[in-house]
């Protein structure tokens, strides 16, 4: 009754291929170069401040940690030196 | 000026320093430039309820935030042209269910032309070209999409193989199997369309 469908297909497809293509208009729409430039670019300078604010975290949480334990250290080693040598004149005085 | 220098120049100024002046223009003369190629590859590909417009700023967005990835060993165009296809087919997939094509969905052209193709006797006149054509991106669109794509590109854009394997970086053999058995798939869907119909002639 029928052709065999591969025929069938290859028929169908042959005169798809035939069809008269319509021009297609392959010229972008008015500043869309310059909507996804800027778009592109905006991501790219977010990226790079992402990783400077990281960086920043990073680098900065330890530096604080260890300025605050260097103050802590030259506080206490201060106040000792001081009244150690307080406890020293003392003791010379008497 | 060549093509292939023209787009070198542009990537060089792109990827180069961040104070060029120049790099913005030049960008936006590469999205120019390759917006053709771009809008081509979605419009035959474009998954339903998507604006062109969107998948191609997609598809440009992807190449930028990839850019310092491309290797010079292959064709530029090539290397965007694969990431092209893969949004593409991404955004297809996310679609999963894909539309079935039933006898009394086709156009009275349609139904004819699919006859006369179909029929056993020689066609006594050619088949309607148009009609053709739109039952034939309605078959294809009932495939999944990396069959649709190849079979698109192979059959009925007579692309050669050695072309889409540049275009979408899959091997030949790959590529040659999967439109083996898109067309089996194909074929059974034209049998059964047919024979649904005799069923309620």
């Amino acid at each position: 009754m029928e052709k065999t469908d591969d025929h069938a297909w290859e028929q169908l497809i042959s005169a798809a291929r035939k069809a008269p293509r319509q021009e297609e208009d392959v010229h972008p729409p008015l500043g869309f170069a310059t909507r996804v430039v800027a778009r592109a670019f905006a991501v790219q300078n977010m990226t790079l401040l992402d990783a400077l604010d990281s960086l920043s975290y990073r680098v900065g949480g330890p530096s604080l940690l260890f300025g605050g334990i260097l103050l802590l250290a030259s506080t206490i080693f201060t106040e000792f030196s001081i009244s150690f040598s307080q406890i020293l004149n003392l003791s010379w005085i008497f | 000026m060549s093509n292939d220098a023209e787009l070198a120049g542009l990537l060089e100024s792109i990827l180069g320093s961040r104070e060029n002046p120049r790099r913005e223009s030049d960008a936006r003369q590469l999205v120019e430039k390759l917006y053709p190629l771009v809008i081509r590859i979605v419009r035959s590909h474009l998954p339903r309820r998507e604006t062109e417009e969107d998948m191609a700023q997609e598809i440009f967005m992807k190449m930028f935030a990839r850019l310092h990835q491309y290797r010079a060993d292959r064709p530029f165009e090539h290397w965007v042209s694969r990431i092209a296809v893969t949004t593409c087919i991404d955004h297809l997939r996310a679609q999963k269910a894909r539309p079935e094509l039933r006898w009394g969905d086709l156009s009275s052209e349609q139904a004819e032309c699919l006859d006369t193709c179909m029929a056993d006797q020689p066609a006594t006149h050619p088949p309607d070209t148009l009609a053709a054509r739109e039952l034939v991106h309605q078959l294809l669109a009932t495939l999944n999409p990396q069959d649709r794509l190849i079979l698109q590109w192979l059959d009925l854009d007579q692309i050669p193989v050695e072309e889409i394997r540049q275009r979408t970086g899959w091997g030949a053999s790959f590529i040659k199997v999967r439109a083996f058995r898109a067309r089996a798939k194909l074929r059974s869907k034209l049998q059964s369309l047919e024979q649904k119909n005799h069923g309620k002639n």
